[in-house]
């Protein structure tokens, strides 16, 4: 990523994800660290497998992050295994990586619950490298549905205090519009989250994010 | 003749005390042999590995698949599932039962896509567990995702 802008802008979503300032950083060599020191608890606990993914230096768990805006293809983000090379510091050759695209620019065509549009377009990256990391986990068949990647991102929103995805998948609205629901976690008499299989049991209330489907573009969402 | 009954009573007692030795000593040295069952479980023990590579890489040609994810499910057994992660040489190796497998690489992020090469076998059946069986898999990139 050679974009002064694409790197600002990819930080800012990235520290966004971890309720931090400054804790997500780019080094030298184009790699992102992170440093979780003085965060709570419960966003490293939510952010573990992020923050494994980006911290991790094993070669066989590589990323590459490519900032793609208004690319009709890509509805906010997408990942692909082996869609990428990554020349690692010290080898003269490149490895085979999982690419990330993210299409920032898809962000004007989106409205909404002001916190669950933030919540949405600031947590793509998490979302996709869910899909891939510490393993494979895909979306729901049925998108009414929200499906472990949203499971796992929704466990970082509830650590931020923003609203949780709903389902996985946007509805249409109209004939242009689409939209998803989001809500927050449920809770027992008592006041505790209610899980189920672990993930976090989400009711709706009425947030809605919504975009213009031709304008985002994409085959769906990634 | 009661001399001869005492004799005939003490031979009988001793046989009998003999019997029961034998017995305890039989029955102990069973014990000590028998296998539980779950002994059983080792000798199916199989290992399947090879090279995962990817043939149409965007960017680097063919090219180990370091780190891809495989998923090695029975034949006959929907939920009787195995993952491995290849290493960043793309190499894998992975402990299963005796049986046959079949392979499973998609993209998990939508479009969720088959990324097995055309003219890859889709199975795999491993049964020696003195002999790992070698099992490379060539994966393709489509090319509208390139």
């Amino acid at each position: 990523m050679t974009n002064q802008d694409d790197r600002d802008e990819l930080l800012r979503r990235a520290n966004y994800t971890y309720g931090c300032n400054g804790c997500v950083t780019i080094d030298k060599d184009g790699f992102l660290a992170v440093d979780t020191t003085g965060l709570g608890k419960d966003v490293i606990k939510a952010t573990a497998y992020l923050t494994d993914a980006i911290n991790s230096n094993d070669p066989s768990k590589l990323f590459s992050v490519q900032v793609t805006n208004n690319n009709p293809d890509v509805a906010f983000g997408d990942s692909q295994a082996g869609g990428a090379g990554v020349k690692l510091p010290g080898n003269n050759f490149k490895t085979s990586a999982v690419r990330i695209r993210l299409d920032f620019a898809d962000d004007k065509w989106v409205s909404g619950d002001k916190k669950a549009k933030e919540a949405f377009v600031n947590l793509v990256f998490a979302h996709e490298v869910a899909h891939f990391y510490p393993k494979y986990i895909t979306d729901p068949e049925d998108g009414r549905k929200r499906g472990p990647v949203v499971d796992r991102v929704n466990e970082i929103q509830q650590a931020l205090g923003l609203p949780l995805r709903a389902e996985y998948s946007a509805s249409k609205r109209g004939d242009y519009f689409v939209s998803v629901n989001f809500g927050e976690a449920k809770r027992d008499k008592a006041g505790n989250i209610v899980r189920k299989n672990g993930a976090i049991e989400v009711n709706k209330t009425n947030k809605l994010v919504t975009w213009i489907k031709k304008s985002v573009g994409g085959t769906g969402l990634n | 003749m009661e001399e001869r009954g005492l004799t005939d009573m003490i031979s009988y007692r001793t046989a009998l005390v003999i019997a029961v030795l034998v017995f305890a000593a039989g029955a102990s040295i069973l014990a000590s042999v028998r296998r539980h069952d779950d002994d059983d479980v080792y000798n199916q023990i199989v290992t399947i590995k090879g090279h995962v590579q990817i043939l149409n890489h965007p960017e680097l040609g063919k090219t180990p698949a370091s780190g891809q994810y495989l998923v090695f499910q029975r034949e006959g057994c929907k939920q009787c599932l195995v993952a491995v992660n290849a290493d960043a040489n793309g190499d894998y190796k992975v402990l299963v039962g005796r049986g046959r497998y079949k392979i499973i690489v998609r993209n998990p992020s939508p479009p969720t896509y088959d990324m097995l090469a055309p003219d890859q076998s889709r199975y795999v059946t491993a049964t020696s567990v003195l002999q790992d069986t070698q099992f490379d898999v060539n994966l393709v990139v489509p090319s509208s995702r390139r």
